[in-house]
């Protein structure tokens, strides 16, 4: 019997003390210490944020699922019109509609799997009520986009114009989520488009920039 | 094979056996990470979100922390929800540099599709006061500017420049923890906002964010008090 016990006690043990080294006990009663450092200044500049840092709450945690006729009535309320694409690529479908109105903020969800969780959907398209007169008009963003991308403008960032309306493209936006960046990965197809007084967000996880473009040329007012 | 191979044998499996239990079930919470914030969304009745975000914000002793997690309490301006997220934010941290012994700063962080910029200021004055944060986008700029405040004496006044998206698109007041971290009553009151022109108001409708492991008592539009159970 004790050539089986003696090497588990001495197993067990081992474990034991190894663990005591690595992990603090949970039950210390001593109070937390706190230690000021007067003088103390860090900055730090990174071009993704750290992996497990997401202080902000997500959408779907401030905003509630509704209809997208709620959605077309929310917007109708205050003078806007809803565009949509009328034409879906790779058999993506409606799945989802979040809303926060007031501010307002909303999300078309879209995808092959009826995924709802704008997270985790193949192509969201935000709306924001930022018109582009309050970036300043189109030259003025063109001459901030210019600014702040440097080198990159022309080729990650790119302009244009489709149906009248002003789009930018970002072929390689930052995006955090840990849900999303297990999916999809940490970076994505974002594509800005003002119609009238509404700024669209096209998030992409699956579509090409083409796609995207004949996305947005299929716009059409949606009727209320 | 002989006695003494066996006995070494069997101790080679039984540490196998437990290390894994070990590494499996671990014990307690005081291995895992996770990260989790609670508080107030703003709401109004605007079609818009205001440029300006501020609140004053008492965060007491941290009852539980450990090396390597942290605590932030903090105000912030949403700039898109899709990408999860651009924001800019500006608040206290407390920051474990050993099993409860943790070190405090300001912080303000600025997270859009650029860059992820964070600055820490620490301050030889008492980590217990009341201070003010305010985050605010600079008009006809690209740029955002945050503040602490105590009293009338402004401790931190820093610009982060070129952001883009930079247009407001929502405001929030939380703490954000990883997991284990244990907080005392946080304590935010006068949540204001205020446009380019006018004068400031206080927040009259919110969206309670709640999270398990949170507790918020939930004091008016504009003051709540929030814990970890």
């Amino acid at each position: 019997m004790s050539h089986k016990v003696i090497p588990f006690i001495s197993a067990l043990l081992t474990v034991v003390f190894l663990f005591a080294f690595t992990v603090p006990l949970k039950a210390s009663p001593s109070p937390a210490k706190v230690i000021s450092s007067p003088g103390y200044f860090e900055e730090t500049i990174q071009e993704l944020p750290p992996p497990d840092f997401h202080p902000i709450a997500d959408f779907t945690r401030v905003a509630e699922r509704v209809s997208l006729q709620e959605l077309i009535n929310y917007m109708a309320e205050h003078g806007m019109t809803l565009y949509l694409p009328t034409q879906l690529p790779n058999g993506l479908k409606l799945t989802a509609v979040w809303l926060k109105d007031g501010p307002f903020v909303a999300m078309i969800v879209y995808d092959r799997h009826a995924e709802t969780d704008p997270y985790l959907a193949e192509l969201v398209i935000e709306l924001y009520p930022t018109p582009l007169t309050a970036y300043g008009g189109r030259s003025e963003l063109e001459k901030h986009l210019k600014e702040v991308y440097g080198d990159e403008y022309g080729k990650r960032i790119k302009t244009l114009e489709v149906n009248g309306w002003f789009v930018v493209i970002d072929e390689k936006a930052p995006c955090g989520a840990p849900r999303t960046v297990e999916k999809f990965g940490p970076y994505v197809l974002y594509v800005r488009v003002w119609i009238e007084e509404v700024e669209y967000r096209i998030v992409a996880h699956t579509l090409t920039v083409e796609e995207v473009v004949q996305l947005i040329q299929n716009m059409k007012p949606t009727e209320a | 094979m002989s006695a003494t191979a066996r006995c070494l044998r069997d101790y080679l499996l039984y540490l196998s056996i437990l290390s894994l239990t070990l590494i499996t079930f671990p014990i307690g919470a005081t291995t895992t990470s996770s990260d989790a914030q609670a508080g107030y969304a703003f709401k109004n009745e605007e079609w818009a979100a205001p440029p300006l975000t501020a609140g004053n914000i008492t965060v007491p002793k941290m009852e539980e922390i450990y090396e390597g997690y942290d605590c932030i309490a903090f105000m912030a301006i949403v700039l898109d929800y899709a990408n999860y997220y651009y924001y800019v934010l500006c608040g206290y941290e407390a920051y474990g540099i050993d099993w409860n012994e943790y070190t405090w700063y300001f912080i303000a962080i600025c997270n859009d599709a650029i860059s992820f910029r964070r600055v820490r200021w620490g301050f030889a004055i008492d980590p217990f006061a009341t201070y003010r944060y305010t985050v605010c986008h600079i008009y006809r700029s690209n740029d955002y500017q945050v503040l602490v405040e105590a009293g009338v004496n402004t401790l931190v006044n820093y610009r982060f420049n070129d952001l883009s998206p930079y247009i407001q698109v929502d405001h929030q007041a939380m703490v954000r923890i990883n997991a284990p971290v244990k907080t005392g009553l946080i304590h935010f009151e006068d949540l204001t906002y205020r446009g380019y022109r006018g004068y400031a108001h206080n927040w009259y409708t919110h969206i309670k964010v709640p999270y398990p492991g949170f507790v918020i008592d939930e004091r008016g539009d504009y003051e709540f008090y929030i814990r970890t159970d």
